[in-house]
């Protein structure tokens, strides 16, 4: 079974927030929604979550004419006046389980999600990390088809946020759920999910795998809400780019040749020091820092700084080097 | 000790003075004998007339049980006004909401004299003058700003975060309420509850008025005993005015206190 997001639109007083969203998720996957804040994805979630009703458009599965995500929220919101065991069960109990029945799932789950010794306390007695497994756990013992995530990790430290992401991809293969998640970290996108759709002022803007969303951003806003890049201004003169640093052929990937054209150079896989039939620029080296496995080199060219990532030792502070593109630039 | 601390022990027994001083006078009014001028304290105390005229001044009693009644009565129909107006209020957007909220407070706006005056032509028209319900009709009006405030800041500060929580985990709109929105709204709740005590206790002018004198409460009672130089009496009536908004309060405020501490 696949879900399907039809035309859906979003409009709140003059607003409008989602603009004829079209999408479709195969089961058991984890499909990611990635834009920057204020672009629509929460009012996107809460449309899947029945929280909230589209303007126009619709969301069905194959087998089913209203499906309704179970929402994991940002802040987890576990209610305050209950323990642990009452948050967990609180779903079951609005669907008039017995009790017996209810506790002995709950224990199941609590044992899943290696919180059984929290039953007792309230959310206030809980870290992030443990309020977002009781979260989780208030959600699939629902035993749910669809899960909606909200920033999931978001308020987690950066360690805890590596460790909760294993876990639920864990979950998601042990439970075969169906994940939809927004986030504003690209990482985070690209570590969960091999498919992530790139919502910007309510729209789709991109909808690909990871790597090739780094490569060929599908316009402007794309690239620059990826970031990790290089953004210079020019001019066109006949077929070719004239700009501070570079003056040569370029190719574009949107649909048309942009009228103002701004050169796209990210910092990964787009410069390096080997010759190539496409050269660029002699730029002298300012800094370069360790970030990992790589350097973040600072380069100027005339008044122009811009930053590139290179082996470690490839240039010295200072010196001047000449600088290739590995394949025919790209415009916006 | 530090200067700091001096300075503020010094404020707070200045304050303390301020307070207690005149409940210390009415205290010593109540059980004080032969308190006369030049004397700066009673000439002897006789606690057991206090307790005397609580347990056989037929009059104090059955003002006492108007007071309850009332405050008992006005709780109830506050509240059940007020929750409601609170929950649209601050979960719902209509139009003339703003105008709306400004009109919770008019009843204290509004000078009491021309307001009561004609409520009880009103309340004559209806001929709801000296019912329970009618006096209660007006407490109610006096207490509703100060309750649907306290409840409308509890709700607002929760938003209805939990609500749609609980919505989206499959509750019903009934069980959302019973289950989250009304557990939430408890010391909002309490705080109003305790409000409308006080305020619906203190009524002085919307008893005596709308009630035709059939509802001589604790503050209607007291007031004529003051204005003829009955001291002592008056004394008696307030020391027990006292008692019964400051003891529910300190209760219910302990009360409270436990459960943040719990939490």
């Amino acid at each position: 079974m696949a879900y399907y997001l039809e035309k859906i639109s979003q409009t709140k007083g003059h607003q409008e927030i989602l603009k004829q969203i079209d999408l479709k998720i195969e089961e058991n996957e984890v499909f990611a929604i990635l834009g920057p804040s204020g672009g629509g994805k929460t009012t996107l979630l809460n449309i899947l979550a029945q929280i909230d009703q589209p303007t126009s458009g619709r969301f069905y599965g194959d087998n089913d004419a209203q499906p309704k995500g179970i929402l994991v929220f940002q802040d987890y919101r576990l209610f305050p006046h209950m323990t642990v065991v009452q948050n967990i069960t609180f779903g079951l109990k609005m669907r008039h389980i017995p009790k017996k029945a209810r506790l002995a799932r709950a224990a199941e789950i609590m044992k899943t999600m290696g919180i059984s010794d929290l039953a007792k306390r309230y959310p206030d007695e809980l870290s992030g990390g443990q309020q977002q497994r009781v979260a989780l756990a208030r959600a699939l013992i629902l035993k749910p088809k669809l899960v909606l995530m909200d920033e999931p990790f978001s308020s987690l430290d950066e360690g805890l946020r590596l460790e909760m992401l294993n876990f639920v991809k864990q979950l998601q293969q042990q439970f075969q759920l169906t994940i939809i998640f927004v986030t504003h970290y690209k990482n985070e996108a690209y570590l969960l999910s091999n498919q992530v759709a790139i919502l910007i002022d309510g729209t789709v803007m991109q909808l690909d795998e990871p790597a090739h969303l780094e490569q060929a951003p599908a316009n402007l806003a794309v690239a620059e809400f990826l970031g990790q890049a290089n953004f210079i201004p020019g001019t066109w003169i006949d077929k070719t780019i004239k700009t501070a640093i570079y003056q040569g052929p370029v190719t574009w990937h949107t649909a048309k040749k942009p009228v103002t054209p701004t050169l796209y150079i990210p910092f990964a896989q787009f410069l390096q020091l080997t010759v190539s039939d496409y050269p660029a620029f002699k730029a002298q080296v300012l800094d370069h820092r360790w970030i990992g496995n790589l350097e973040r080199v600072t380069l100027q060219v005339g008044t122009t700084v811009l930053s590139v990532n290179l082996p470690p030792n490839a240039v010295t502070t200072g010196e001047s080097y000449d600088f290739y593109f590995k394949q025919l630039p790209v415009v916006y | 000790m530090s200067r700091k601390v001096i300075q503020r022990s010094i404020i707070i027994i200045i304050f303390a003075l301020l307070i207690l001083m005149p409940l210390a006078v009415i205290v010593f009014l109540s059980v004080g004998q032969q308190w006369h001028y030049p004397r700066l304290f009673p000439g002897s105390l006789d606690w057991g007339y206090y307790f005397r005229q609580l347990t056989t001044n037929v009059e104090l009693l059955s003002s006492l049980r108007a007071s309850l009644l009332l405050a008992g009565g006005t709780i109830i129909l506050t509240l059940v006004i007020a929750y409601p107006t609170a929950i649209a209020l601050a979960y719902y957007t209509f139009p003339g909401k703003r105008l709306f909220s400004v009109c919770v407070y008019l009843p204290l706006i509004v000078p009491g004299i021309a307001l009561l005056t004609n409520i009880d032509f009103m309340m004559i028209k209806y001929s709801l003058t000296g019912t329970f319900f009618g006096v209660i009709c007006v407490h109610t009006l006096f207490c509703l700003p100060y309750a649907v405030k306290l409840l409308v800041d509890n709700l607002v500060l929760l938003k209805n975060r939990y609500e749609v929580t609980g919505r989206n985990l499959g509750a019903s709109p009934w069980q959302t309420f019973f289950k989250i929105t009304l557990p939430l709204s408890k010391p909002g709740l309490q705080g109003a509850l305790m409000m409308t005590y006080i305020v619906s206790m203190t009524q002085y002018l919307a008893t005596l008025m709308v009630g035709n004198g059939n509802y001589l409460t604790l503050s209607v009672r007291m007031f004529p005993f003051t204005q003829e130089g009955k001291y002592q009496i008056a004394a008696v009536y307030g020391v027990t005015f006292m008692l019964v908004t400051l003891v529910p309060l300190f209760i219910l405020d302990s009360l409270l206190n436990r459960q943040r501490k719990r939490g």
